[in-house]
């Protein structure tokens, strides 16, 4: 028996059920149009990245970095929740167990489709990020290329991670239901409180590796010294903005 | 010939399967009894989708532990209820099981629409599941469960919630698969399959008793 066809078989099935389920539209839709909302401006309708009290200089780069940690940090949940609503609720595990089937063959091609309908949902939120950039940066400064890759290099190892965690959770019966929806609450709040904990530390082994979205502490880097405090969500902010590309331009 | 020696399944303290022992031999064999008695616990064993906690179970006279594997590669099954993947359709979801099963795929397509044509199914094989009503589900899963040339078919009441004709033509598939395996299934239709069954067991608060 080929685990390559089982592979591919589980691949398939769950790219059509996706591609059939109103939810991953609705994603697209909210990627496309949410987009205006995850980009800080100064007039406080959006939701607020910031170091030291201020928001960043809108430059190409960091617009593609703000839309890469809005989707790691506050949309991952989203994501879960629309992975697990659609292929795990819904899974014939009474049929599927008792194939001699590879597991390790399903639970790949099930990773495989996960990576690619949330790429594809990267793919939307990259075009909003490029047309936002157009207005938002400088002609002479725009680019678009550093758009899509601060947000990729953000976002993309993030949203893996989360289907990596999907499909772990799927191959433990005591984690298909609402033990690992628990599970999952308490992972992603420790991935962005641990971050956010050593922000301000010296640099080291054990700092750089908690900060395991990768963003926080290039962000506080590129900052002043003395105003390191990072920020995502809300909240009022110091009028102005901070350098923090540190790309040389 | 598959073979039960003293097993006994528990959840917590509750014993479901208290020492069971029994042969299922190539034929069928009915399991019968009132609701709560085991019976599918019994064919969740039978069908590897469950272990026991206690006893032994043997598959062509392999202990099960080892021949686990061997014996799900000629494994049908059938459960009750089953969540079924609602956005795919009949045959999309019968493939992705022949897949799992190690099955050629275009043949085991051929024998779908086959198995679907003899039960009443093969106008709805293109149709999602969403769209399908109790029975036909019921069909479905016993469609699946007979995909391949299983020598052990474990069904969990394959005739609940259908019409008599249609309990009738999945009845005749079952007996005909029956003349060369092991078919072991739970119904309350026994006066219909007795007549064709090698051995009717009747379960009742966890142990088997001949009928």
């Amino acid at each position: 028996m080929s685990s390559l066809v089982i592979a591919r078989s589980s691949l398939a099935t769950s790219l059509v059920r996706y591609s059939r389920s109103w939810g991953l539209w609705l994603l697209l839709l909210v990627a496309l149009i949410g987009t205006r909302f995850w980009v800080p401006r100064d007039d406080g309708t959006t939701i607020i990245i910031a170091v030291g009290n201020q928001i960043p200089v809108m430059t190409s780069a960091m617009l593609g970095v703000s839309l890469g940690i809005v989707v790691s940090t506050l949309l991952l949940p989203v994501g879960y929740i629309y992975l697990r609503s659609n292929t795990t609720r819904r899974q014939p595990w009474q049929v599927e167990e008792v194939t001699p089937g590879s597991r390790v063959a399903i639970a790949l091609g099930r990773f495989g489709a996960d990576v690619a309908m949330l790429f594809t949902v990267l793919g939307a939120l990259t075009l909003a990020g490029w047309f936002l950039a157009w207005r938002m940066v400088p002609a002479e400064q725009l680019d678009f290329g550093e758009v899509a890759l601060a947000l990729w290099l953000v976002a993309a190892p993030a949203v893996m991670g989360l289907a990596a965690i999907r499909i772990l959770f799927d191959a433990l019966p005591p984690t298909r239901r609402a033990l690992g929806d628990l599970l999952y609450f308490f992972i992603w709040i420790g991935s962005i409180a641990a971050p956010a904990s050593m922000a301000d530390r010296p640099p080291s082994f054990v700092a750089n590796m908690v900060d395991f979205g990768g963003f926080v502490r290039p962000m506080v880097f590129g900052a002043p010294d003395g105003d390191q405090g990072f920020q995502i969500g809300g909240g009022p902010v110091d009028p102005g903005r901070i350098p923090l590309d540190v790309w040389p331009a | 010939m598959l073979e039960l020696e003293g097993v006994t399944r528990r959840y917590g303290r509750k014993v479901v399967l208290d020492g069971i022992s029994a042969i299922f031999p190539v034929g069928l064999t009915l399991l019968v009894g009132p609701s709560g008695a085991g019976k599918s616990t019994l064919l969740r064993l039978l069908a590897t989708a469950e272990r026991p906690n206690r006893g032994r179970m043997s598959w062509a006279g392999e202990p099960v532990p080892a021949a686990r594997k061997a014996l799900r590669r000629e494994l049908g099954y059938a459960p009750q209820a089953v969540d079924l993947p609602e956005d795919l359709t009949a045959r999309e979801f019968a493939l992705h099981i022949a897949a799992l099963k190690g099955l050629e795929l275009s043949a085991a397509d051929r024998q779908f629409l086959s198995i679907t044509q003899a039960i009443g199914l093969h106008a709805d094989v293109n149709n999602r599941i969403a769209t399908f009503s109790g029975g036909m589900r019921r069909r479905l899963i016993f469609a699946q469960a007979l995909l391949g040339a299983p020598r052990l078919l474990a069904l969990d009441e394959p005739t609940a919630e259908l019409d008599g004709e249609t309990a009738r033509r999945v009845g005749a598939l079952i007996v005909d698969r029956a003349r060369s395996a092991v078919v072991v299934m739970t119904t309350h239709l026994s006066d219909e399959l007795a007549p064709d069954a090698a051995a009717v067991l009747r379960v009742e608060a966890g142990r088997v008793a001949a009928a």
